[in-house]
C-alpha cells in the first residue's frame, strides 16, 4: 500500500513536467527532493514499522521462530478477553488523571492569575513545571517512597489520628490505580499550566476591562474571556496528555508492575509483556494497533471539538 | 516495540539456513588449550550478563584476559528484567553476544533452542568435567528436546555457576530473644511463626511490589513442603495429564492464606519492593525471610554472622526446595569465537575458580564441598546446598510452566491474601493459563 502510493506520488510531478513547461516541472521536482530525506526517515522509522505491526497482529509468533497466520484471532482475544478489556479500561481511567485533572488545575491557576497579580510568577512557573522535565524513574522512585507504608502520607495520617486510613497506597487493591494516576496528574499539570499561562498572556487586556465594565464577576469573566481564548492551548494540552495517559508505561513499571493483582495494568504494559516477556508478539501487535487507533480517534475528536471557529 | 523484530527475523532465518549447512559445531573432547584460543588472533569476546553476576565477573575477566592474552572481554551487564526482555532478540541478531546469561523455561531458553541459537554443551560439560560432583538431576532444566518444545531430557544447552536454592533466612538475634531454635521443618517453622507473632515481632519480612516473590518463591517453598517432587516437576514441564489441582498444592495455598490472615507478612508488603525488604530485614526488621539464596550476599554484606539460612524438610522428611544450578550461561550457536567462549565458561565453572564465587557469598556448583565461607551465614547456606546436592531434591520454578505464569501466580497470590479470590479460583486461573499453552505446545 505504502509503496504503491509513494510511487504514485513520484509519478505525479513527472507527468506535470511532461505536459507543462519544463521549468515549472523541474521546480516542483526539486521541491519534492528537499522533502525526500524527511519522508524517507519518516517512512523508515514510522510508517514501515506501523505496517509491520499491523502485519504481525495477524500472526501467532514468538518473535523469533516460524510465524503462523491466524487471521483475526489476536483481535478477537483483545476484544473478548475480560482482562484485556479491563486493562484498556484502566487506560481510559488514566485519562482522567493524566489529562482531565491537569487541564482543570492548569485552568484554575490561570483563572486566579488573571485576577490576582502573582509575585515571583516566573519562579512558581519553573517550580511547577519541574515534574515535567524530571526523569520518570526519579519521579516513580520518589513517589514510591511517599506512598510507602512507612512513608510521609501515612506519617501525616497517623499524626492526625487517622491510623485507620493508613495503607501501602501502591500495594492496596482499592487505592493503587488512583495513586498511580495522581503521579501522572502531578507530572502533567505543570505542562498544562505553562501552556495556558502562555495563552492567557496573549489575551488582549481590553477584553477583561470590557467584561469588568459590564459587571462580570471572576467566574463569568473566566468563562466569557479566558476559556474561549485558550481553546487552542487546551486542545494541544489535551492531545499531549491524553496520548501520555494511554501510553503510560514507565510510571507503572517503576511503581507497581501492574499490581496488586491486575489493578494497575495498563495497555502499554500489556503490550510490553506480550512482545518481550511472554513472547506473544501477535497479540501484543494487535493490542498496539487497537491502542494506536484509540489514541488517533480520541486526539482526532479533541482537535475537532476544540477547533477554533474562525 | 516488537516492530524491529521483523527484519531480524528475515535476517536470522536466512542466516540459520547458512548455519545449518556450515557450522555444525566441532565437538571438543578435552579442555581448550591456550594455543587453541590464541589461534583466533586478537579478538573481542562479547558477554551479556545479569547484574547479579557482576562481582563474580569482576574477578573472572582479569584472570581470563591474563590467561588468554589475545582475547579482550566486552561485558554488557543488564538488570534481570532488561536482560530477559532483550536476550532472545539479541541472540537472534546478526551480531549476538558470544556468551550470555539466559533463563530456564519455555519463554527464554525454549525459544532460543527452538530457533537453534544456542550451542549444545554436552561435549563441553564432559570435557571440562563440570558434571563431576554435582547431582545429575540438576541438569534437567538445562536439557531440551531438539524442537525446543520440552525440557527435562535431551541435549544440554546451558549451565549455571552457582546453585540458588530457595530457603529460609532467619535473624539469629531475634530467634535467641524469642527462645526459638532455627526451624528444620515446616512444622517447626509454623510453631516459630506463632511464637514470633505473639511476641509482637513481624514474623516474615516480605517485599512484593513487583508481584514477586509471594506467588513464586514463598508459595514455591510451601508447595515443595507438601507435594511430591515428581508431580510438581511434571506439571512445571507441562507433562500431559498434569494438573495444578493437587492435594499438596491445596495445602500450600491454605497455609499461605492462613499466614496472610494471621498477619505474618505484616502490612503494606504489596507496596514494598523486594530490594527494600531485603534491606529492611538486613536492618533488623522481621524474624524470617523466605527467598532465594541469592539474597544472601546482600545480607552477608550487612553482617556475615547476624543471619542464618536453612532449607526445610517437607512432610516427607526430605530436604526439598526450588532451585537449580543457577542462572544458565549459554554460548551462541553463531559465535565465531567458539574456543574463546568455551574457555571463558570453562574457567568460570571450574573448581579452581569456585572460591571466587564463595568470596562473594555465593554457592558454586563446583567444589561446593570445599570452598571457604565468608561468615557463618554463608557457611549455613553452603551446608544447605551441600545437603541438597547430597540427598535432596530440586524442584523447578513454578513460572517456567508457561511464559505468563509469573504474572498469573503473582496476581493470584496477591488476590488470595487480599481476600479477592479463593483457593478454587486460584487453581482454576492457573490451569486456565497452563492448559491452552501446553495444548498448543504439544500440538507443535
Amino acid at each position: 500500500m505504502t509503496l504503491a502510493s509513494q510511487s504514485q506520488n513520484n509519478n505525479a510531478p513527472r507527468q506535470t513536467s511532461g505536459s507543462a513547461e519544463p521549468a515549472i516541472g523541474g521546480f516542483a521536482w526539486r521541491h519534492l527532493l528537499y522533502l525526500a530525506p524527511g519522508l524517507a526517515v519518516y517512512a523508515l522509522f514510522c510508517l514501515w514499522p506501523l505496517v509491520q505491526t499491523a502485519y504481525f497482529s495477524f500472526l501467532s509468533w514468538d518473535g523469533i521462530t516460524q510465524a503462523r497466520w491466524v487471521g483475526l484471532r489476536n483481535y478477537v482475544s483483545v476484544f473478548t478477553n475480560t482482562q484485556t478489556l479491563t486493562v484498556f479500561g484502566h487506560g481510559l481511567i488514566m485519562i482522567v488523571f493524566y489529562a482531565v485533572l491537569p487541564v482543570l488545575i492548569g485552568l484554575l491557576i490561570v483563572a486566579i492569575m488573571t485576577r490576582i497579580r502573582i509575585r515571583l510568577l516566573a519562579m512558581f512557573r519553573t517550580v511547577l513545571f519541574l515534574p515535567q522535565i524530571l526523569a520518570t524513574v526519579v519521579v516513580a522512585v520518589a513517589w514510591r517512597w511517599i506512598y510507602a507504608y512507612d512513608g510521609p502520607i501515612n506519617a501525616v495520617l497517623n499524626l492526625v489520628g487517622l491510623e485507620s486510613l493508613t495503607r501501602a497506597w501502591l500495594g492496596d487493591f482499592d487505592t493503587a490505580l488512583i495513586s498511580v494516576g495522581l503521579i501522572g496528574t502531578w507530572i502533567n499539570f505543570g505542562l498544562c499550566m505553562v501552556l495556558f499561562i502562555g495563552g492567557a498572556q496573549k489575551i488582549d487586556t481590553q477584553l477583561y476591562e470590557a467584561a469588568r465594565l459590564d459587571g462580570a464577576n471572576a467566574v463569568q469573566e473566566f468563562f466569557a474571556v479566558t476559556l474561549p481564548a485558550l481553546r487552542g492551548e487546551i486542545s494541544i494540552a489535551l492531545v499531549l496528555t491524553v496520548t501520555n495517559a494511554l501510553r503510560n508505561f514507565d510510571i507503572v513499571w517503576n511503581t507497581t508492575s501492574g499490581g496488586p493483582g491486575t489493578s494497575t495494568l495498563v495497555p502499554s504494559y500489556l503490550i510490553y509483556e506480550g512482545a518481550f516477556v511472554t513472547r506473544n508478539v501477535g497479540f501484543a501487535a494487535a493490542a498496539s494497533v487497537v491502542l494506536t487507533i484509540l489514541i488517533l480517534v480520541l486526539t482526532g475528536a479533541i482537535t475537532r471539538l476544540l477547533r477554533s471557529r474562525d | 516495540m516488537q516492530r524491529r523484530n521483523f527484519n531480524l527475523m528475515l535476517a536470522a532465518s536466512a542466516l540459520s539456513l547458512c548455519m545449518a549447512s556450515t557450522a555444525i559445531a566441532a565437538e571438543i573432547t578435552a579442555p581448550l588449550s591456550v594455543d587453541d584460543v590464541a589461534a583466533l588472533g586478537d579478538v573481542t569476546l562479547r558477554v551479556w550478563a545479569d547484574a547479579g553476576e557482576e562481582a563474580m565477573l569482576n574477578k573472572l575477566i582479569p584472570l581470563y584476559e591474563e590467561t588468554y592474552p589475545n582475547v579482550t572481554v566486552e561485558l554488557t551487564l543488564k538488570g534481570w528484567g532488561d536482560l530477559m526482555g532483550t536476550v532472545v532478540n539479541a541472540m537472534n541478531s546478526n551480531t549476538p553476544p558470544d556468551v550470555t546469561n539466559g533463563n530456564q523455561g519455555f519463554a527464554i531458553m525454549g525459544t532460543m533452542v527452538k530457533a537453534k541459537l544456542l550451542r549444545q554443551l554436552d561435549d563441553f560439560i564432559t570435557a571440562y568435567g563440570i558434571d563431576q560432583g554435582v547431582p545429575a538431576s540438576g541438569f534437567a532444566s538445562m536439557r531440551w528436546n531438539d524442537e525446543g518444545t520440552a525440557w527435562g531430557e535431551g541435549h544440554i544447552y546451558g549451565m549455571g555457576g552457582a546453585t540458588q536454592p530457595l530457603g529460609l533466612f532467619y535473624s539469629k538475634a531475634k530467634l535467641e530473644a524469642l527462645g526459638i531454635e532455627p526451624p528444620q521443618s515446616i512444622g517447626d517453622l509454623e510453631a516459630a511463626l506463632v511464637k514470633a507473632n505473639e511476641a509482637g515481632e513481624l514474623p516474615i519480612m516480605l517485599g512484593n511490589a513487583a508481584q514477586y516473590p509471594l506467588g513464586s518463591h514463598v508459595l514455591g517453598i510451601l508447595i515443595d513442603m507438601y507435594s511430591g517432587v515428581d508431580e510438581v516437576n511434571a506439571w512445571i514441564a507441562g507433562k500431559e495429564g498434569s494438573t495444578f489441582d493437587m492435594p499438596g498444592i491445596r495445602k500450600a495455598l491454605e497455609t499461605l492464606k492462613g499466614w496472610g490472615d494471621a498477619g505474618y507478612f505484616g502490612r503494606g508488603y504489596d507496596g514494598r519492593s523486594l530490594d527494600d525488604a531485603v534491606a529492611a530485614f538486613g536492618g533488623g526488621e522481621g524474624v524470617f525471610f523466605l527467598g532465594g539464596s541469592f539474597n544472601g550476599a546482600r545480607l552477608a554484606a550487612v553482617d556475615p554472622d547476624a543471619f542464618g539460612f536453612t532449607l526445610l524438610r517437607g512432610e516427607g522428611g526430605e530436604y526439598v526446595t526450588t532451585g537449580t544450578f543457577g542462572t544458565p550461561w549459554h554460548v551462541s550457536a553463531k559465535t565465531e569465537l567458539e574456543p574463546a567462549a568455551l574457555a571463558f565458561l570453562g574457567m568460570m565453572l571450574s573448581k579452581d575458580f569456585a572460591q571466587a564465587y564463595a568470596d562473594v557469598s555465593r554457592l558454586p556448583n563446583a567444589n561446593l564441598e570445599t570452598v571457604t565461607p565468608t561468615g557463618s551465614m554463608h557457611e549455613a547456606q553452603l551446608a544447605a546446598a551441600r545437603a541438597l546436592f547430597a540427598d535432596g531434591e530440586f524442584v523447578g520454578y513454578l513460572d517456567w510452566a508457561t511464559p505468563t505464569m509469573q504474572r498469573t501466580m503473582g496476581t493470584q497470590a496477591q488476590m488470595l491474601l487480599a481476600g479477592r479470590t479463593d483457593i478454587d479460583s486460584f487453581i482454576a486461573a492457573v490451569q486456565q493459563d497452563w492448559e491452552p499453552y501446553q495444548a498448543e505446545r504439544l500440538a507443535q
